[in-house]
């Protein structure tokens, strides 16, 4: 390990393998054999996750603007469910694509949306991290738009849209951060000074537009879905991510008490939260409705970095519990997209069948935070961080709320994946492979974390033995499921709309198309204001024009250039070499 | 100083490397198709080792000069500093992959002789604004880029490009008398002067209205070849020329000359501080930010291909004068790393818009939709300078693009910064669209045909130029703090322009 001290540009190992595959992709004669380790190319991330030293990082001074590579405490865990989501869905991906024609196509756009999101895990600079989430948001479209259906174009272009207003805000929002700074590096920074909370609203539209933050989740339940299934899984398990992180790398978190900030984080991510469940639960297709538990999920995510921003002294902590939860959710949504994926091959048998039942249950009771799954420790870690913060009361009811809402979404999850259930053909090993490590990963992943000390900071002060606090949301959630069973049974069920999936996409679209046409009228109002213009400066030069068409003449004799040219040419040489010796 | 000093002739001889070809082509039997590729390919490479002598002697501190009278108390002066090689480079490396382009491009068209004999003399003249050591110096050559420009924007001989030539010869000889009639009442308020780095210490004696007219004056003219609102008329109209004329015209001479020559009257002629003092920086700003805007706006509407990228020079040139005028050190580097990022890239851009013409007789934005298949290393090379005029990291264009924006705030004029985003935005709309519809839509209908599969999708004297500037405006992006890098230079350049 010392190695990676020594030559930090090892640390580029993990970005740069899977863009040499992506390049080597292109080339005919070797694209068998690299479609064979391609899914593989995540390993390095994992490994790096795994066995590299926190606390270390080197300088690449020759590299962009001098980039800054490295682990720190934020970042191991966010490299681990990146490592971990990307190799699952890479195995995933080489079996359920092995038919698709345009493999090959599908995993240069995967290859090279990996290699940014595990560059920007690994940035430690400001630039670096734009740098690789670009790249990111690059791969991505390519992902969204694969299989070139007309709903996943239109998604494809929605997503281009928010990532390019996204692109600006972060331009903007981390100018104004490294202007204040000072200094490109993470890390320690002088006391802000200008722009405070100007960047961090950039900076929280610009990267809530990857984790999701409502209203800016639009794209998100369009593209999530839309791509196949195991690019849905890195997507919305990893990917989505990479905004948190940026909200964690960039927001004054543990450095000033930023209130105004603080709730406003809160109360978008309680926001979030309930419209994730309240549209989500109206949804008829089952990835779509993961992708708006992904919108619900995100938003505690940000009222853990409300708690961070409250109090900069048990910032630590809640910085500690929004990355576990990061993972937990990661690990289990990517199990969850992946199961959907696989309801198409219903096993005949009754030991497969129940092995299937398992694997689709066992993430969602996680992501319900059924005690003692993954879930149940990160949302107690979630509170107890709310706690430290000093926030008590209506945010840590609406978090049991949250709770309640999300175990009628994963119910409503379960009847949808049943009804779709189907006898099909076998799924190829590594289809099983991919979703089984994710689901084992999901299940008892955070339990054999080789981490004490991040285990140490959240656990600590949470109760390992399921509590009251954890059980009864839970309860409720079953109890309203329950109750709206024998609704429906009864026929005394009201109706509800299914909402379209992008919520206000829709009116948002319609109104732009409307003022497509008032832009029309605005640029035709300009194009005649440059006519007005011509035809003054025509009237205003009427006698110039005059003198213009004499040009003409001289125009055609220049025109015999091939006699008077070389003439000219030798006097204006003659010129500068008497000049010259002069 | 004796007459075999290298430090004295170098100058002069990087300016003759391409006047002398170009006399000998313009000589040249039209059919001595080998002899004139040889003078051509030449003269360029002699240039740029000229160029690369200089550039390794200055940075061991060395300096050139050709001083040579011309009337009593006038000097010719060509010098080669630290801002004029960042010019002189550039158009010497453009130069050479605009020559190869140009020889495939024009294979077999007639008036070859012509085109390359002009085309020398355009380059010769270039170099001379970019060395050009006073303002009456980079006069005469700006002059003589002018005029040698006319024949190749005329090349082709039709109607169009006519009218062409006319819109564009009556702008630039406005604009170069405004120069000069500029130059001239500098030099009889204040007498002969160098071009100085930090402006010429006597202006202060001069009354300030008088100064601020004459700024005014040399901006309005070199503002015709930059291409500012409301004087960029003739820009989009001269995109009738030839593909390698394009390229020259926006990347390698013309529209650089103009902006290069605001560097030189803000930096080296006036002095930063004198025009903070004057008051005439915020309105140069203000104008350059206009010009950014309005050229993207109207870009947005083109579907012509070559009339879209001629409007999106008109604003991208402009950052350069934004980074000049807003004046602070960072800002100052953002806008002359622009100088040679934006040729980079523009060129780029021209190229494969030629090859597009020439090989599928796609002119339209509308007619690109598959495009990437059929041509994918031009395409390939349309997308990264696409993605760099839009400022996505790593490429040439974000780097410009955060040095101005940082300079910005760094001397408090942040309303910079929702310009730039704003140039941004609007690139996005109008440059996204094609790399989608080349690359993830399907043709409309076969392409013509004779192309075999496995095949360069261009002769490799098409291909190969913009191939090396988009790979140009990878890595100058990617190794932004590398030594010797263009930003590298910036900074050296701006630490003597600002040094103490």
């Amino acid at each position: 390990m010392t190695l990676l001290r020594e030559v930090p540009a090892l640390w580029l190992v993990a970005p740069l393998l899977p863009l040499l595959l992506a390049a080597g992709l292109i080339v005919p004669a070797w694209r068998a054999a690299l479609l064979r380790v391609a899914p593989w190319a995540a390993l390095p991330a994992l490994l790096l996750a795994l066995v590299a030293p926190v606390g270390t990082s080197g300088a690449l001074p020759w590299l962009f603007f001098g980039a800054r590579v490295g682990l720190d405490d934020v970042g191991r865990p966010f490299l681990l469910l990146t490592g971990l989501g990307w190799l699952a869905a890479g195995v995933h991906a080489s079996g359920y694509l092995a038919t698709d024609a345009r493999r090959d196509v599908f995993t240069r756009w995967f290859l090279v949306a990996m290699a940014g999101n595990v560059g920007l895990v690994l940035a430690r600079d400001a630039l670096t991290f734009v740098l690789f989430f670009s790249l990111m948001s690059l791969g991505a479209y390519g992902l969204v738009v694969h299989d070139r259906r007309p709903s996943s174009v239109h998604a494809g272009r929605v997503y281009v849209t928010l990532v390019v207003l996204g692109e600006m805000a972060l331009y903007a929002g981390v100018l104004l951060w490294v202007a204040d700074g000072g200094d490109l590096a993470f890390g320690a920074r002088p006391p802000h000074a200008r722009f405070t909370e100007l960047s961090a609203g950039l900076l929280l539209v610009g990267f809530g537009i990857k984790a999701g933050a409502a209203p800016l989740h639009l794209w998100l339940p369009l593209a999530h879905p839309a791509a196949p299934t195991p690019a849905s899984a890195v997507l919305s398990g990893a990917m989505i991510k990479a905004g948190l992180l940026g909200w964690l790398r960039f927001l004054p978190l543990g450095e000033v008490a930023a209130p105004g900030l603080a709730v406003f984080c809160m109360v978008q991510g309680f926001a979030s939260a309930f419209l994730g469940v309240i549209v989500g639960v109206t949804q008829r297709d089952p990835k779509t409705l993961l992708a708006y538990s992904s919108i619900s999920q995100m938003g505690l995510m940000n009222v853990g970095v409300g708690a961070a921003l409250l109090d900069p002294r048990h910032a630590a902590t809640a910085v500690a519990a929004v990355s576990l939860f990061a993972v937990h959710h990661a690990l289990a949504k990517a199990a969850l997209f992946l199961g959907a994926g696989a309801v198409g091959s219903w096993p005949a048998g009754r030991a497969g069948r129940a092995l299937f039942a398992v694997a689709l249950t066992l993430p969602a009771l996680a992501l319900a935070g059924v005690p003692p799954t993954s879930g149940a420790v990160a949302k107690a870690g979630l509170k107890e961080a709310l706690l430290a913060a000093g926030v008590d009361g209506a945010p840590i009811t609406l978090l049991a709320l949250s709770t309640v809402g999300t175990t009628v979404l994963m119910a409503r999850l379960l009847l949808l994946l049943r009804a779709r259930a189907a006898a099909g053909g076998r799924l190829p090993a590594s289809v099983v492979a991919g979703w089984g490590a994710m689901v084992l990963a999901s299940g008892v992943g955070l339990w054999l974390l080789p981490w004490p000390d991040l285990r140490q900071a959240v656990l600590a002060r949470t109760h390992l033995v399921p509590g009251w606090y954890t059980i009864w949301p839970v309860a409720a959630g079953l109890g309203l499921v329950g109750l709206w069973g024998w609704l429906v049974r009864a026929g005394r069920a009201p109706a509800v709309p299914e909402v379209p999936a992008g919520d206000l996409v829709v009116p948002i679209e319609r109104a732009l198309g409307r003022s497509a046409e008032t832009w029309a009228a605005v640029t035709a109002g300009a194009e005649r204001l440059v006519g007005l213009g011509r035809s003054l400066a025509a009237a205003l030069g009427a006698r110039g024009a005059a003198a213009l068409g004499r040009l003409g003449r001289v125009e055609a004799a220049l025109l015999g250039w091939e006699v008077s040219g070389g003439a000219l040419l030798l006097v204006l040489v003659a010129l500068f070499v008497a000049l010259t010796w002069g | 100083m004796t007459d075999l000093d290298p430090s004295f002739w170098l100058p002069a001889l990087t300016v003759l490397s391409s006047l002398l070809p170009g006399v000998a082509i313009s000589a040249l039997p039209e059919e001595r198709h080998r002899t004139r590729t040889a003078l051509n390919l030449a003269g360029a490479l002699a240039k740029l080792v000229l160029v690369g002598v200089m550039l390794l002697g200055i940075e061991r501190g060395a300096s050139y000069e050709t001083r040579l009278p011309l009337v009593a108390g006038l000097d010719l002066v060509l010098h080669a500093r630290a801002l004029p090689m960042l010019f002189v480079t550039l158009s010497a490396l453009l130069w050479l992959l605009t020559t190869v382009y140009a020889i495939g491009y024009l294979e077999g068209s007639p008036n070859r002789a012509r085109f390359f004999g002009a085309f020398s003399v355009c380059v010769s003249a270039t170099t001379g604004v970019a060395l050009a050591g006073s303002l009456l110096t980079f006069v005469v050559f700006y002059e003589l880029l002018t005029l040698a420009t006319y024949p190749l924007v005329v090349h082709r001989g039709t109607p169009e490009a006519l009218r062409a030539g006319r819109v564009y010869l009556a702008y630039t000889l406005g604009g170069g008398a405004l120069v000069l009639v500029a130059s001239v009442w500098l030099h009889a308020l204040a007498g002969p002067f160098d071009f100085v780095e930090g402006g010429a210490a006597d202006l202060r004696m001069i009354d300030r209205g008088a100064l601020t007219a004459i700024f005014a004056l040399l901006i309005a003219g070199l503002g015709v070849k930059t291409a500012l609102v409301p004087l960029h008329g003739w820009l989009p109209v001269a995109m009738v020329a030839p593909a390698p004329v394009s390229a020259l015209l926006h990347a390698v001479a013309v529209v650089k000359a103009g902006a290069f020559g605001v560097v030189r009257v803000v930096y080296d002629v006036f002095g930063i501080g004198l025009c903070a003092d004057l008051g005439v920086t915020r309105p140069l700003a203000l104008l350059a930010a206009a010009t950014i805007l309005w050229g993207s706006v109207r870009a947005l509407h083109q579907d012509e291909l070559k009339r879209r990228l001629a409007y999106s020079t008109v604003s991208q040139v402009s950052y350069v004068v934004l980074g000049v005028a807003v004046a602070g050190p960072m800002a100052t580097i953002g806008g002359l790393v622009h100088l040679v990022h934006q040729g980079l890239m523009k060129i780029t851009l021209f190229f494969c818009a030629g090859n597009l013409a020439e090989t599928l007789e796609v002119h339209r934005v509308s007619q690109l939709r598959g495009v990437g298949r059929r041509m994918p290393l031009t395409m390939a090379a349309f997308t990264v300078a696409a993605l760099g005029m839009i400022g996505v990291p790593p490429l040439a264009g974000f780097v410009s693009k955060w040095f101005l924006g940082l300079g910005a705030i760094d001397v408090g004029e942040v309303w910079v910064v929702p310009v730039l985003v704003g140039s941004s935005l609007l690139n996005a709309a109008y440059f996204l669209p094609i790399v989608r519809a080349a690359w993830f839509e399907e043709p409309a209908g076969p392409w013509p045909a004779d192309h075999a599969p496995g095949r360069l999708d261009a002769p490799w004297l098409l291909l190969g130029p913009p191939l090396v500037t988009a790979a140009l405006t990878l890595l100058v992006g990617l190794f932004a703090a590398s030594p010797l890098s263009p930003l590298d230079w910036c900074r050296l350049i701006v630490l003597r322009e600002y040094g103490p």
